[in-house]
């Protein structure tokens, strides 16, 4: 089952009369688990959303959901029009679906086009994988047609890291991340990829030697960004892990060109020749 | 003290990029031909509304720079974060026509400048797609970078152009601060135009995307300011030029004129040789660099909605979309100006006419993103800064709404 099939699917009470439409869907993430689970859904509106637990939901009908006779509706107050979501809680709309993601088994950003949740042997659902190819785009735009000439581009749930950022602090602060499982060439060219923020924010999660390996792996000039952003007692720590010769390159850099910010001004191959090479190059 | 100094404009020149380029690529042979006409048939009477124009391009250019440094990503890529596919689709598919039909433009002022030099556009076009596009797909981020702020410089011609025409500045000044209200449909579609043209949708998509490449940072918001002010106020003294150099000579000697080219050739006799080549190498450089943009800012877009996002540093096997849209943008404006008997003037002013359209669904997201929380943080649009957003796409629509009324109505 898609995400955006589920979206905006009739919720109904066991006597059929109707509840609202689904706005939302909220996963929980706990340690260890490579599935999250669906713990609820959001309907109603935007400014006066409906919280339903999993366990008032009876079934899932072709065209609805319906809910459990005694099923209790929880109005949930609202702070700054925002949902109160616990610390390991994630919307699924608002914080995955259309966002961006690193893809930790091809080491690239993605964006997510859907995700794919299905019913476990527990009877719970959960998330399943998300897809981030451009078929499931086009049959979201009602190209069925043209979707089908495209695959599927799934990619499990454990392979992915969120950069929204709700979806980044609950995967962090749990320390569920897949980064930390990345050999540093990939988690080089991940960083490179990144925006500053959000390299900084996966760089101060990892351990020193972890992050002095990924930066002698890439391209001096992220490395040197990297190093530039970081708090200097943090940078001098990442230096300090690297093996004698790369440390005493990166300290001459990072003590040579401070009027510049650690912002690549200077770059001498300004062409390409042969493509960019993601081996070292100091 | 010395030490701070060459720290802040070391900081200062490791910004620079993104607001100089976006605002300099508006004034574009499009660009250059609405001053034209606004110079040649209303004197110096609406250099208002490049004030105006002017202090709306710094205000979005700097939004788009700061959401760029704050998300790390494009307009199209947070409309389809926020909004979904379809509304993101809708506005690409728009953003992609409107692009290439600005890019047809670019390349008929090139083939128009060499036209004043004697070279034909079977030649100069060619040429010009080949060169832009070994620009993009061979030279590093910071190679094109410098090679296109270099380009950029031949806009001193036009400032010159403007000099050597000797216009009344007392009456320019009184023009520029004195507002003129349009009377009638020509007046309303001269002023619209120039605001059009000012505030493009892709200098406002480009600006956000390639701040995102730049690796701009929020800490560096404080020097982009300065780059994106120092941009668009170099936009807007660039068109007040063109403008007086046109109200100067052919609007006192009531000389119509259809384009920038026309332009060139009628201040020759006017205000010497030396200015008419000045706006013709003017007009060729401005079209390169609008040229070698507008290609870049059409692949960045459609890589955000396909959700492969891709950098100018990335080589082909890496972001193929990302070349292939920026070849395939390229050869189909060329081509179509190869073309004899391209219906040129229909495909022009259509693509003035999406733009425009364009354009306010584009502020609108703009500013309604700029003040999500969720996205911008403590960088999210104050709600002073609201209202004078709000009031500035008022304006817009007052425009384009004048414009369409005096329209249906002629």
């Amino acid at each position: 089952m898609w995400l955006t099939e589920v979206r905006g699917k009739k919720v109904v009470k066991a006597d059929g009369v109707a509840c609202g439409i689904v706005r939302d869907i909220v996963a929980e993430l706990q340690e260890g688990d490579h599935h999250p689970t669906i713990s609820r859904l959001v309907i109603g509106s935007r400014t006066t959303p409906v919280l339903i637990n999993r366990e008032e939901i009876d079934r899932f009908d072709e065209d609805s959901i319906v809910l459990r006779g005694d099923a209790n509706l929880m109005r949930v107050p609202l702070e700054v029009g925002a949902l109160r979501l616990r610390d390991d809680e994630l919307l699924l709309v608002r914080d995955v679906l259309d966002t961006q993601i690193v893809d930790i088994s091809g080491h690239r950003l993605a964006r997510v086009a859907d995700v794919l949740l299905s019913r476990h042997e527990d009877r719970r659902w959960k998330i399943d994988a998300v897809d981030v190819g451009f078929g499931r785009v086009l049959h979201r735009l009602h190209f069925p047609f043209l979707a089908r000439r495209l695959d599927e581009e799934l990619i499990d749930w454990s392979e992915i890291h969120l950069t929204s950022p709700r979806g980044h602090d609950v995967q962090l602060d749990a320390s569920r991340s897949a980064v930390h499982r990345i050999p540093p060439a990939e988690l080089a060219a991940i960083l490179e990829h990144l925006d500053t923020t959000s390299a900084i924010e996966v760089v101060e999660t990892l351990d020193t030697n972890r992050v002095a390996e990924a930066i002698i792996a890439g391209h001096h000039s992220t490395g040197e960004r990297l190093l530039r952003s970081v708090p200097t007692s943090r940078a001098k720590h990442i230096v300090d892990a690297m093996p004698a010769p790369h440390g005493e390159r990166w300290r001459s850099r990072l003590d040579r060109r401070p009027v510049l910010q650690g912002r690549r001004f200077h770059r001498l191959h300004g062409w390409r020749r042969h493509g960019r090479q993601s081996g070292i190059h100091q | 003290m010395m030490n701070r100094r060459r720290l802040v404009i070391g900081a200062l020149v490791a910004v620079v990029g993104p607001g100089l380029l976006a605002g300099l690529s508006d004034d574009d042979p499009a660009g250059i031909t609405t001053y034209s006409v606004l110079g040649a048939e209303h004197g110096y009477q609406f250099l208002w509304v490049l004030a105006l124009s002017t202090v709306a391009l710094v205000l979005f250019h700097s939004l788009g720079a700061r959401m760029g440094a704050v998300t790390g990503q494009g307009i199209i890529g947070l409309v389809r974060q926020r909004h979904g596919v379809a509304p993101a689709g809708g506005v690409l598919t728009a953003l992609v026509i409107a692009n290439v039909g600005t890019t047809c433009a670019e390349f008929a002022g090139i083939a128009a400048g060499g036209e004043l030099f004697g070279i034909p556009r079977v030649i100069s076009v060619p040429i010009a797609a080949i060169g832009v596009s070994f620009l993009v797909f061979r030279g590093s981020f910071h190679r094109v970078e410098h090679i296109l702020i270099g380009l950029s410089a031949v806009f001193i011609a036009y400032i010159a152009s403007g000099i050597l025409a000797h216009p009344d500045w007392g009456a320019a000044a009184k023009g520029l601060v004195v507002p003129t209200l349009p009377s009638s449909r020509d007046a309303i579609v001269i002023v619209t135009a120039t605001l059009g043209t000012t505030l493009a949708p892709w200098g406002l998509a480009f600006i956000q995307s390639y701040a995102v490449d730049k690796k701009l940072r929020t800490e560096d918001l404080r020097y982009e300011r300065i780059d994106v002010t120092a941009g668009a106020v170099l936009t807007g003294v660039i068109g007040f030029f063109v403008v007086v150099a046109c109200a100067a000579t052919l609007y006192r000697n009531g000389q119509p004129i259809n384009d920038a080219s026309d332009a060139a050739r009628a201040l020759e006799p006017l205000a010497g040789d030396l200015a008419g080549k000045l706006f013709g190498v003017g007009l060729i450089g401005a079209a390169l660099l609008a040229a070698s943009i507008l290609p870049l800012s059409t692949s960045y877009s459609v890589c955000e909605f396909i959700g492969v996002e891709s950098a100018l540093d990335d080589t082909f096997s890496e972001a193929k979309p990302f070349y292939v849209t920026y070849g395939l943008v390229t050869a189909v404006a060329a081509l179509v100006i190869l073309i004899p008997g391209a219906p040129l003037i229909s495909i022009l002013v259509a693509t003035q006419v999406l733009n425009a359209i364009l354009l306010i669904p584009l502020l609108i997201f703009m500013v309604g993103i700029g003040r999500d929380g969720e996205l911008m943080g403590d960088q999210r649009i104050s709600k002073k800064m609201i209202v004078i957003y709000s009031a500035t796409i008022a304006i817009v629509v007052l425009c384009i709404g004048s414009l369409f009324i005096a329209t249906v109505f002629a």
